[in-house]
């Protein structure tokens, strides 16, 4: 037998008797005889290795168990994805979110209400008792004209008032936030769902409403009494910006996930913001 | 007797002249500023104009249309306020107040009033400007934040580079011509918006409106990535378009959208109710 004939087979007989011709050999070969030797070590070792390092059979069994779970999941992530696709509405998350943001706001509203009037009802004289006090002074020659100074009236009293008209702005705008929050989070194409479906109710509306008469009211009333001239101009300002965002609150609830609808209401309650800021100006009058 | 009458009425013109001319009052203040300063002008009744100039300093030339008004003024360091500051019995006549305003070219600058007209140019600092019904017209300005507020009054841009622009109004017209930036947004309930320019480079152009109408005119070289939609309105596209994918379903004469040439800017015009019209110059 030739060494070559002999290493042939070896992989297979390393861990088998050997015959007769095969043990001649490797008696007259040291080299086969070594090679023989090392294929046993290895091979002793690597039984070694795989008894301590091969997890046990429940191991297996909970690695199999936890995988059809796992899968189980995603089919059911899968459907649940799906179900939300066909969905026109957005999350009840998102209605919950900006229902919760606007009780705040409503919350806050009040507080400053009864703010505004314990400070109309406390000894700190209004504006226009400063003002009235100035144009007296000045009629009695008692002050004269300022030079490089402000007006006496002070200014902060004014400006508490006309940040309560700023307070459903305010909520409007976290409503469009929200809205951008959403239209940022819901994106369906790259949509992770981890809780199930809520499947709303047909007659399903959101509470975000965005008009306010009695506060629009009010704003008239302080830019005609400041300017009267511009009334009129704000009125049908007013009344353009109303009516935009109720063309976007009927589009965005015809289709909630229309991204154009979304920034179409976020824009119509950027401009109504920007209405009642430039109301509360100090450029007015 | 006809000329008798006339010479009385030419009087009394003269008269009511010289006497608007004697109650109005030229003032000028300088203002040293050593590095970028900034600006900030309240006019309840007149325009304000501001332009750039040489030198350390800011130049205000106030003309005071009566005594019935005052003009407040403040330095802390490079930031300068001025207010005009009405009288009792100030009205919307006597209450005017004309600003001319120089001020180096890297000034930020912020202008508020009611009903007077805001011009600025040759600027490169940022520029904030609001009025109720003022006439805006901004020109010549580069590298810039420049932010517009109006509710009826009309807003001209011309000639603005690399800005940074967003314009909001309800009524009032927006004119923009050869404005370009990273960003230019124009959000208008009933005003018309109008574009006309090449849309830049990497640029992102936003133009939408309740029922005002829109029309963006660039030239056939310009390169832009478009969607268009009026939910109401009439919808033309003068451009060959590459097609491309959009959220929402493009449908002819309501929507459409595409790529011209790199696509290098992005350009999006929605209106709710108004016409839009993507023009080739």
């Amino acid at each position: 037998m030739t060494c070559a004939e002999l290493q042939q087979g070896l992989p297979e007989i390393v861990d088998k008797d050997w015959s007769a011709e095969q043990e001649k050999h490797l008696q007259s070969c040291p080299a086969c005889a070594g090679v023989v030797s090392d294929l046993k070590l290895i091979v002793k070792e690597s039984r070694a290795l795989q008894g301590s390092e091969e997890p046990s059979i429940r191991v297996w069994d909970f690695i199999q168990t936890e995988l059809q779970q796992e899968q189980e999941d995603l089919q059911l992530i899968a459907q649940q994805a799906s179900l939300l696709r066909e969905s026109d509405e957005p999350s009840p998350r998102v209605w919950t979110s900006i229902a919760s943001v606007l009780h705040e706001y409503e919350a806050d509203g009040e507080v400053i209400a009864r703010e505004a009037r314990e400070l109309q009802g406390s000894e700190e004289p209004s504006p226009r008792v400063w003002n009235s006090l100035e144009i007296a002074l000045r009629e009695e020659g008692l002050i004269r004209k300022a030079a490089g100074k402000g007006s006496l009236v002070r200014q902060f009293p004014r400006w508490r008032w006309q940040t309560a008209w700023l307070l459903p702005v305010a909520a409007g705008l976290i409503v469009g936030i929200g809205f951008r929050l959403h239209r940022d989070s819901a994106e369906p194409k790259h949509i992770a769902v981890s809780k199930p479906v809520v499947v709303l109710p047909d007659d399903f509306v959101p509470k975000a409403d965005l008009e306010n008469p009695d506060l629009d009211r009010q704003m008239l009333d302080d830019v005609a009494a400041r300017a009267p001239s511009l009334r009129q101009r704000y009125e049908n300002d007013l009344h353009s910006v109303n009516s935009y965002i109720r063309d976007a609150q009927q589009s965005l609830r015809a289709n909630p996930n229309d991204e154009e609808a979304q920034q179409s209401l976020i824009n119509a309650v950027e401009q109504r913001s920007m209405l009642y800021q430039l109301a509360g100006d100090h450029s007015l009058p | 007797m006809r000329r008798r009458y006339e010479t009385n009425l030419a009087l009394v013109v003269l008269l009511v002249t010289a006497s608007v001319a004697v109650a109005e009052t030229r003032k000028e203040f300088r203002f040293p500023v050593s590095g970028k300063a900034s600006v900030s002008i309240t006019n309840v009744y007149g325009p304000i104009s501001v332009k750039s100039a040489q030198g350390g300093q800011i130049f205000v030339i106030a003309i005071l249309k009566s005594d019935k008004v005052e003009v407040d003024r403040s330095q802390s360091g490079d930031r300068i306020d001025l207010v005009s500051h009405l009288l009792p019995g100030a009205d919307m006549q006597s209450g005017q107040v004309e600003y001319d305003v120089q001020v180096p070219i890297d000034t930020a600058v912020t202008l508020h009033t009611t009903t007077g007209s805001l011009t600025a140019e040759k600027l490169q600092g940022d520029l904030s400007v609001e009025g109720a019904a003022a006439n805006v017209s901004l020109r010549d300005i580069a590298n810039a934040h420049v932010h517009v507020k109006t509710l009826d009054g009309p807003i001209t841009l011309a000639n603005i580079v690399n800005g940074h622009v967003e314009v909001t109004s309800i009524s009032g017209n927006v004119v923009m011509t050869a404005v370009n930036g990273k960003l230019v947004e124009v959000n208008s309930a009933s005003g018309k918006i109008r574009y006309d320019g090449d849309f830049g480079y990497a640029g992102v152009y936003i133009l939408s409106s309740h029922t005002g109408d829109i029309e963006a005119t660039a030239p056939s070289y310009a390169s832009f990535d478009v969607s268009a939609r009026s939910e109401k309105g009439k919808v033309e596209n003068d451009f060959t378009l590459e097609p491309k994918h959009t959220s929402f379903v493009v449908k002819a004469g309501s929507a459409f959208a595409g790529t011209m040439n790199k696509a290098a800017s992005s350009v999006k015009l929605f209106s709710m109710s108004g016409k839009i019209h993507l023009k080739k110059r």
